[in-house]
């Protein structure tokens, strides 16, 4: 059969398979095999194994049979090779084909005016093209208010569906889901359907409503249930009322609000009980804005689970699992300060802090010890600092470094693993002040973080790094009732903002003492890495490294 | 913030305080006292809302589990209201 006989629907489809399509369903290296494959293949069919027939398309390459049903898609594709799904024969295959598919005219009278598939009337056909257990799944899914962002393109619908890691959807219009990708790489997935019922109902053809009454299963509303009950009998108590038996009741609840999915209740629930453990323990008196801090946001989330569809998402109502790590390649990160610290927790360690110039986010690693470890492996974070390495590189030579993460591990919250087979390469050459993501106008500062704020009232934002550029500094002054020390420091514009330290250990002890030297020296901070947090109604740098006027070393203030 | 608000808003702190720390269920007498000033103060200035959950908690009839409720939602409320103040006077500076 004629190139220009292929079936019209299948040439869509084989023309709407471009390098991203390809390298969705394959992946890089097997698009750049199949391409040389494809590139050595006489150009006419008649030169080549591949038939092109009305039911089906076959090639004979590199002596296995390749298989096309039409009208076309991945999962109608086959090759006797041993690789799982996709090989890059069938790559070649394809981009053989789809060079043939360029001479097909389509018939204007064939032409799609109907809907795209995603949006067909035929929904038990959609259901079992998804999945009947994906599809279930998806509709509970999308009365958690999942983010999923959508893009109805002229060849395909691409979605980008956050559920604890992004994957990216793209449903072809020729084809369908029958031909859809997913960047989770499996042929069926909750992916897939997510992105198909959300353009459903963005469209009016879908109430998530209508099918399902419930956002969480049965099992994760008694752990609502059980938090809510724990929550009434301690208000109902009060404080003066506290018992032992309450408390190891809500210890209990930690466990199971973890194991229902819900880490952001179990932290919470956890901080308000190590207040109130303190409490009944006589170690420290407990003030009420501790308990009102702590009750509010869990309250609050409790209540938002309760509703259907949930009011936010559920991964920013109940948390997601920090720590499970993903492997990342090609990272490329600016090394801007490092921190020896030490906890309230009884733990101490070494920090890295790095600045994504591509995406702007904050990466970190960290080497910790609790201090009982540390002391009994003569371990400290500045002997950590000075004689050991992350992914092959000395930790004394990454500040102020770019660097590239060829291969780690990276958790949810951006924090870098250092296990084995970690790799970085540094180019050795110090970041200049233009790269780095400066912060010049406190003002603006300050306005971002009471956005940040205003947008969940009920959880105040943890400390935010920022680099500061400073115009002025003053002298500093130490509290000693507090043991705050404080240094005022100014943006060009006049605008002030403190630096400030709670001598809680001896490590910010040891970091005043170096700020203070600095001042007698005459020396003024010229760009400073560190936290930003709330105090009050004040917003306040927590200093971690800074360089001073005229000078181009920086100081890690720590260590 | 104005004198009148700050005012309001101590006073709504203070109150909880003393709800939470003797009980939704037991609560002393002039933890009863500074809600209901309190609440005729909230409802002089159009909160409703709230002054309808400080009925509820000095409802002698309403169930334990009601005046617990009522208790923790009063305490959001003024946890978000102290929050976007606060959030306000930042970015006005």
């Amino acid at each position: 059969m004629a190139a220009a006989q292929m079936n019209t629907e299948l040439a869509t489809w084989l023309r709407e398979l471009d390098d991203e399509f390809l390298t969705a369903w394959a992946n890089r290296g097997l698009l750049r095999r199949g391409r040389k494959l494809a590139e050595s293949l006489p150009a006419t069919p008649a030169a080549t194994t591949c038939t092109i027939g009305p039911d089906e398309c076959t090639a004979t390459l590199d002596g296995h049979q390749q298989t096309l049903q039409v009208p076309g898609g991945f999962e109608q594709l086959s090759c006797s090779c041993p690789a799982a799904v996709a090989c890059h024969h069938l790559i070649a295959f394809l981009l053989y084909l789809q060079k043939q598919a360029a001479s097909v005219v389509n018939d204007p009278a064939e032409a799609e005016t109907g809907p795209p598939p995603w949006l067909s009337d035929d929904l038990t056909a959609l259901e079992k093209q998804l999945g009947k257990s994906y599809y279930k799944r998806a509709q509970q899914l999308l009365l958690q208010a999942p983010e999923i962002e959508l893009d109805d393109t002229a060849g395909a619908l691409l979605a980008k569906v956050t559920d604890n890691e992004q994957y990216s959807v793209r449903i072809p219009r020729s084809l369908g889901v029958r031909a859809a990708t997913c960047s989770c790489k499996a042929e069926r997935c909750v992916h897939k359907a997510l992105a198909v019922l959300a353009a459903r109902q963005q469209a009016g053809l879908y109430d998530p409503l209508a099918d399902l009454n419930e956002a969480l299963s049965s099992a994760q509303y008694d752990v609502v249930e059980q938090l809510q009950d724990w929550l009434r009998e301690l208000v109902g108590q009060g404080s003066a009322g506290l018992s032992r038996a309450l408390l190891e009741r809500g210890e209990a609840l930690v466990t199971v609000a973890k194991q229902a999915d819900f880490p952001l209740l179990a932290s919470l629930l956890s901080g308000l009980l190590e207040r109130l453990n303190d409490e009944l323990a006589g170690r420290s008196f407990l003030q009420m804005e501790q308990l009102r801090s702590r009750l509010a946001p869990l309250w609050g989330r409790l209540k938002a689970l309760r509703q259907t569809p949930l009011p936010q998402s559920l991964q920013s109502l109940a948390g997601t699992h920090k720590r499970h790590y993903r492997l990342v390649q090609e990272l490329e990160l600016l090394v801007i300060g490092a921190e020896a610290w030490q906890s309230a927790a009884g733990f101490c360690g070494l920090s890295l802090h790095c600045y994504a110039p591509a995406s702007g986010e904050w990466y970190r690693h960290t080497q910790a010890r609790s201090l009982q470890q540390a002391e009994a492996s003569d371990w400290s974070p500045q002997q950590c600092w000075q004689h050991e390495s992350w992914g092959g590189q000395r930790f004394y030579n990454l500040p102020l470094r770019r660097i590239c993460v060829r291969r780690g591990w990276q958790s949810r919250d951006n924090q870098l693993s250092g296990r084995d087979g970690t790799l970085i390469e540094s180019d050795h050459t110090i970041v200049s002040e233009t790269a780095l993501p400066l912060s010049t106008d406190f003002a603006r500062l300050r306005a971002e973080y009471a956005r940040t704020m205003q947008g969940d009232p009920l959880l105040p934002p943890g400390p935010q790094a920022v680099v500061l550029k400073i115009a002025r500094t003053e002298a500093p002054v130490f509290d000693s009732v507090n043991q705050v020390w404080s240094q005022p420091l100014y943006d060009a514009a006049g605008q002030p903002l403190p630096a400030r330290l709670l001598l809680a250990n001896a490590a910010t002890a040891a970091m005043q003492k170096r700020l203070d030297r600095l001042w007698r020296q005459g020396k003024h901070w010229d760009v400073c890495f560190g936290w930003l947090s709330l105090r009050g109604t004040e917003l306040q740098l927590h200093p971690v490294s800074l360089r001073c006027v005229g000078e181009g070393k920086w100081i890690q203030l720590s260590l | 913030m104005s004198d009148t608000l700050q005012h309001w808003l101590d006073s709504w702190e203070q109150c909880l305080d003393l709800w939470l720390e003797c009980g939704a269920a037991t609560p002393s007498p002039q933890a009863r006292q500074r809600l209901q000033d309190w609440a005729e103060l909230s409802a002089s200035a159009g909160w409703h809302e709230v002054q309808a959950l400080a009925a509820v908690l000095l409802d002698n009839s309403a169930a334990a589990t009601a005046k617990a409720d009522a208790l923790l939602d009063l305490l959001s409320w003024q946890q978000c209201t102290r929050r976007i103040i606060e959030a306000n006077q930042l970015q006005t500076g």
